[in-house]
């Protein structure tokens, strides 16, 4: 799923990456710095000042550790590319480490870059950086994740509450018609994607007193821990009406236990963030299944609302990704509508509107 | 002519072994557990316990659930304890077993290799990675920790440069019976797990190889002088720890049937854990593969278990860690004990 997950390898590369992209920053940034004098963020998103670029942006990433992530990156730098107003993207590639990101923003942050691109690996620990970035008057555009304050220019994120309690009513009401038993596959602990999704089930359940929670844990946004926690919960001997996966890798391991277990009828799967191979999962085994879209192509909205601000347009606080057209939940019904099959299984919906076809086989998500 | 360097390489140990008795056996006087309470007294009063608290564990379904995860953990743990064993410690292993999943995807792809030639190419890979470990700790004398950390890195960071952190391919169908299938309620991966006990064991316990394996963890510089060859049996520890973790990668693979590149994360120090639970000291030397397997089944029983009774996940974590330190603690008291329990 979501740009949280993913190993803390290639840790090595970390340091090298940083130390070229500060080297790009300062070259790229000598001539720019009047730039960002005349740009800073307003409480309602917007920039006021004035100029034209190109500008330097700095984009602080989760790094490529798994399949969203590498998609957000190419589309963040293509949409800077074929804008032709980004002079410098200097990349600062997080590894999944929310410690080493700290450390990464500092280090943009004195480079007085025009702008900030952030996906924020720690709700918490990024916090203070953002805060920084706003007394030196930095537009800082969150992209798919928050932080705990409020200054920032922009978060471009779909909201995962309002996007996963249509789906729970779906399971809950429509699914169960208010009776059964559900397992839950959360993704990690504190994570606020994950809490959010969670919570949008709880809230679900309390409307519907026929609905019980009868196992739950939490599988790490990993596919092979959440089918050893759902093969746990099926062993168990508890009956299970329907199952609630949190992110990608939740329904995916779900769905594999599943079908390997040889479940029949297959129960519904809902909570999850899609991606081709869980649509592939539910369309060959009839599982049905309620999904909502945290699309990789959030990458070009971030670029433009960093483009936005620095070109001083309305930027909106939230620019909720749920809520463009395309982006929608879907159900059961519209699979066919989402699913490619030429595309291997980690191949998020809707990137092929941003990435040509030779773009997407170097990032092996041609079969 | 190898047996009086063996006896030789014994006799030190074992006076280096006595010379520390004397504080551990005021230590076990300070906290004795009574001697009744023998290590199978433990098993059978935790499995009655078990049946009396949460008897949905005895379902079929669920004691091949269990055994099949402990299979895949037992075969990586093995080869950890070969290394802890040499008082050394092997954080690659979980990055072995990713890399060796993004591997099998890759090379089994239509058209590619056959299964067995993959296979054989994955335990390949088990082997260089062994072998540079090895080379570093035994060799160029690099703390084990920093050797394999840094492997970590370059396996992590290879598979990453090469996936561009979006795997390709499919776990071939004709693998996945290994990971999937059983022989009664008794899953492949927990055979493969049994038998590479027992042949560690019989390879500990009997072999000049495995005394001197012992040896060289209990007193490095003793057992040199005594003729063992100490830097090629660690070398060959680590070599068979990675080789070992490629195996559990490929069970892995089997079983999970879906490319996954964080597939390995966790098992370093789960396999550090369950044998360090089942005995093997970190300071080398003590413990072994019954041990570290009932340490396997200890861990893995046990997050089954605050699963199948429905444990805040919350809480799960800390009930989990709560019980492995009161564990190592009583164990760490009973082999102070008892230091010539140090083989099992």
């Amino acid at each position: 799923m979501l740009p949280i997950s993913g190993s803390n390898g290639s840790r090595l590369r970390a340091p090298a990456i940083s130390m070229l992209a500060v080297a790009a920053l300062v070259t790229a940034g000598c001539g720019s710095s009047s730039k960002t004098a005349t740009t800073s963020s307003t409480s309602n998103g917007s920039t006021s000042g004035g100029s034209k670029g190109p500008w330097k942006i700095a984009y602080l990433a989760q790094g490529t550790t798994n399949s969203f992530a590498a998609q957000l990156d190419a589309i963040v730098k293509k949409t800077a590319t074929a804008s032709g107003k980004v002079s410098n993207l200097a990349y600062f590639d997080g590894t999944g480490d929310a410690d080493k990101q700290l450390g990464q923003i500092e280090t943009a942050l004195a480079q007085k870059p025009d702008a900030i691109i952030l996906t924020p690996l720690g709700k918490a620990a990024d916090t203070g950086p953002v805060n920084r970035a706003a007394k030196l008057n930095i537009p800082v555009i969150l992209c798919a994740s928050s932080v705990n304050s409020n200054n920032y220019t922009s978060l471009v994120t779909p909201d995962p509450y309002a996007a996963a309690l249509p789906l729970a009513k779906w399971l809950v009401n429509d699914q169960l018609k208010g009776k059964g038993t559900v397992a839950v596959v959360d993704g990690i602990a504190g994570n606020d994607t994950s809490e959010q999704f969670g919570k949008a089930l709880r809230d679900a359940v309390k409307g519907a007193p026929g609905v019980k929670i009868v196992q739950q844990g939490y599988g790490a946004f990993s596919v092979s821990k959440s089918k050893q926690l759902a093969q746990t919960f099926m062993s168990s001997g508890k009956k299970i009406d329907a199952w609630w996966g949190s992110g990608g890798e939740a329904a995916g391991g779900i769905m594999n236990a599943l079908v390997d277990a040889k479940v029949s009828p297959m129960p519904p799967v809902a909570g999850a963030a899609a991606t081709n191979g869980t649509l592939r999962l539910a369309k060959e085994n009839h599982i049905p299944i309620g999904m909502l879209q945290f699309p990789a192509t959030l990458g070009k909205n971030c670029v433009e609302a960093a483009l936005a601000a620095l070109e001083h347009k309305p930027v909106d606080k939230l620019v909720n990704v749920s809520a463009l057209p395309g982006n929608e939940d879907f159900y059961t019904q519209d699979i066919d509508k989402h699913y490619n099959a030429k595309y291997t299984d980690d191949y998020q919906t809707g990137s092929d509107t941003v990435l040509s076809e030779a773009e997407l086989r170097s990032l092996h998500l041609l079969k | 002519m190898v047996d009086e360097r063996d006896r030789s390489v014994l006799a030190v140990t074992q006076t280096t072994v006595e010379q520390n008795e004397g504080a551990r056996s005021q230590l076990a006087r300070a906290f004795r557990v009574p001697s009744f309470v023998s290590r199978p007294a433990y098993i059978a009063l935790v499995a009655a316990a078990i049946w009396l608290f949460e008897p949905s564990f005895y379902h079929s379904a669920n004691v091949t659930n269990v055994l099949r995860q402990a299979g895949i953990l037992g075969v990586v743990t093995l080869g950890q304890t070969l290394v802890l064993l040499v008082a050394g410690i092997d954080l690659s292993v979980g990055a072995v077993m990713s890399g060796t999943l993004i591997a099998v995807a890759a090379l089994s792809r239509p058209g590619h290799l056959p299964l067995v030639v993959v296979v054989v190419i994955v335990l390949a890979l088990g082997v260089v990675v062994g072998c540079v470990n090895g080379l570093l700790v035994a060799y160029r004398k690099v703390p084990p920790f920093v050797a394999t950390l840094g492997m970590t890195a370059v396996v992590a960071g290879g598979q990453l440069a090469y996936t561009k952190g979006v795997p390709a391919g499919t776990i071939p169908a004709h693998l996945r019976p290994l990971g999937l299938g059983a022989w009664g309620i008794v899953p492949y991966a927990a055979l493969l797990w049994l038998a590479l006990t027992g042949l560690a064991f019989i390879l500990l316990r009997v072999t000049i190889y495995g005394r001197q394996l012992y040896a060289v963890g209990t007193a490095a510089e003793v057992a040199s002088r005594a003729g063992a060859r100490v830097r090629l049996i660690t070398w060959s520890a680590y070599l068979g720890c990675s080789v070992l973790a490629a195996a559990a990668g490929i069970v892995l693979s089997a079983y999970v049937g879906y490319v996954d590149p964080g597939v390995g994360s966790g098992y370093d120090l789960d396999s550090i854990s369950a044998a360090v639970v089942g005995g093997v000291a970190f300071s080398g030397g003590r413990g072994g593969v019954i041990g570290a397997a009932l340490g396997v089944l200890l861990l893995t029983v046990l997050l089954n278990l605050v699963i199948l009774a429905g444990v805040d996940p919350n809480v799960q974590l800390i009930v989990r860690g709560g019980v492995v330190i009161a564990a190592m603690a009583t164990l760490a008291v009973r082999s102070a004990r008892t230091p010539s329990e140090r083989k099992l």
